[in-house]
């Protein structure tokens, strides 16, 4: 526990995605009255004292009546939740150019208010509504489900998946007419910076398939800030090891941050926390199919090079491994056991009487 | 112990047909389908022609579901539908989370039929079963 507690983790992000295509489908509209869509972007997750920093941008895509939004599980309940600043993510992005190419646009939304899911958070950022839940799977589908928006059909499932570690959502919606009224066009991002004070962060990536078709293509970029080299499970497929791979996620860099590129970052807002030195800078990409990413990325950061398989979300899979590497020397004992008692009992049966 | 056994086997029987939900010799049947992770089960159902069935719907779910049947053709034109709800259309049932509902209907003829839920993506992800009228 003491070493957990020292640990210094990084991780990140995570965005609900419906098709917009589907919107058109018999049972109603993706959104409750409008066709804006929230697409995905860059995403920091940086940890440092034990507390998270996770930035990331919401995309307006699109000008509707309607909202649309985005769900985002988290390892822990946000201290605060401000706009983040303006050059962040792109100077991650500077970082580890050559430019990068377009993200196919992974389509709108999810989430909304209120019911049995508690609602610990609500602010706004800019055009941004930000809501922090906290509930299990079926509340905090339930509180969506009652705002009037549709969730992907296996939202029940994945909302799951994640509850069962962490009952702390962030939903995040537009308001298309706010959005306007700022002049907000399609394609402007709004950056969200979550303060997380959080002994076991993670990387939610599983969820980045939610509402795509097994064969669809899941595609991010995850950049991680940590004091020290960070051990990740499960690992990319570039990087060697015994431990199970990430389909489709490739490490593209794991080097000591760059003195110019700490000093950018802490030159920005909200990002004072930032030391001068000694982070340690991780790029991942993802690409890979929706029916590959059943995975989050656990980190230990901590130097003991024990990510969890549990925040990683690979429990029942290790379970299950270990359940089929397990000896069978116990059911063979027992075995034996019934076949002397047996053997004991037929014996005495057929002595004489005497 | 024979008598043990008789009423074992008795209520094994009793079991089954209940699960089945026959109606015993009313060419009436009680089908129960439960809507659970955006999926049907059963996923398929066959009845007699002639029978008229009662489709006892349960939406275990947290999110919002339909039972539609009809002919695979039937089906194609409702996924490109925009119908926010059918209930009161014969056949057909719109449940909202954790509801329960009835759909009654007489099948005369041999049919391959389909149930199904139009709600966005929910088909193409599998939300679909067969009824077999014989």
């Amino acid at each position: 526990m003491a070493r957990r507690l020292a640990a210094v983790f990084t991780a990140t992000i995570a965005f609900l995605v419906a098709g917009a295509s589907a919107a058109m489908a018999c049972g109603g509209l993706i959104g409750p009255r409008g066709s804006v869509n929230l697409l995905r972007t860059t995403t920091l997750a940086a940890y440092h004292q034990g507390v998270e920093h996770y930035v990331t941008s919401f995309t307006f895509n699109g000008i509707g009546g309607g909202k649309f939004g985005s769900l985002v599980p988290l390892p822990g309940v946000p201290s605060t939740v401000e706009r983040g600043g303006d050059w962040t993510l792109q100077r991650l992005l500077r970082e580890v150019a050559p430019p990068q190419r377009e993200f196919l646009a992974p389509t709108a939304a999810l989430f909304a208010s209120e019911d049995r899911a508690q609602v610990l958070l609500e602010t706004k950022v800019d055009a941004l509504d930000i809501t922090i839940l906290k509930g299990g799977g079926p509340e905090v589908a339930r509180w969506a489900t009652d705002n009037g928006f549709e969730l992907p059909p296996d939202s029940p499932e994945v909302l799951d998946f994640y509850a069962r570690r962490s009952p702390i959502f962030m939903a995040a919606r537009f308001d298309a007419a706010e959005a306007r009224r700022r002049g907000q066009l399609a394609g402007d991002g709004t950056p969200i910076h979550l303060t997380i004070p959080t002994p076991n962060p993670w990387v939610p990536l599983r969820i980045l398939a939610l509402g795509k078709q097994t064969l669809e293509p899941v595609q991010a970029d995850v950049f991680l800030l940590t004091e020290r080299e960070p051990a990740i499970l499960p690992r990319a497929t570039n990087a060697r090891g015994v431990e199970p791979v990430a389909a489709g996620l490739v490490r593209e860099r794991s080097e000591r941050a760059s003195d110019s590129l700490l000093e950018d970052l802490a030159g920005d807002k909200g990002m004072g926390w930032l030391p001068a030195t000694g982070m340690w800078l991780s790029y991942f990409k993802l690409d890979a199919r929706a029916g590959d990413v059943g995975y989050d990325l656990a980190i230990d950061a901590s130097g003991f090079e024990q990510p969890s398989p549990v925040a990683a979300g690979l429990a029942d899979a290790v379970r299950e491994a270990a359940r089929a590497s397990a000896p069978a020397w116990p059911g063979l004992l027992v075995l034996a056991l019934v076949a002397l008692l047996a053997a004991i009992v037929g014996r005495r049966r057929t002595q004489p009487v005497g | 112990m024979s008598l043990r056994v008789a009423r074992l086997l008795a209520a094994c029987a009793l079991a089954v047909l209940g699960s089945a939900g026959c109606g015993p010799g009313t060419g009436a049947r009680t089908v129960r389908i439960e809507m659970r992770n955006s999926l049907f089960r059963p996923a398929a159902v066959s009845v007699a022609a002639g029978t008229t069935i009662t489709f006892e719907l349960i939406n275990a779910d947290p999110i919002a579901h339909e039972f539609i049947l009809g002919t695979h053709a039937e089906q194609l034109v409702h996924e490109r539908g925009a119908d926010e709800s059918h209930d009161g259309t014969r056949g057909a049932a719109s449940l909202a989370p954790y509801e329960t509902d009835r759909v009654t209907m007489t099948f005369a003829e041999p049919a391959t039929l389909e149930y199904a839920c139009h709600r966005p993506g929910h088909y193409a992800f599998g939300m679909h079963g067969t009824l077999e009228v014989g």
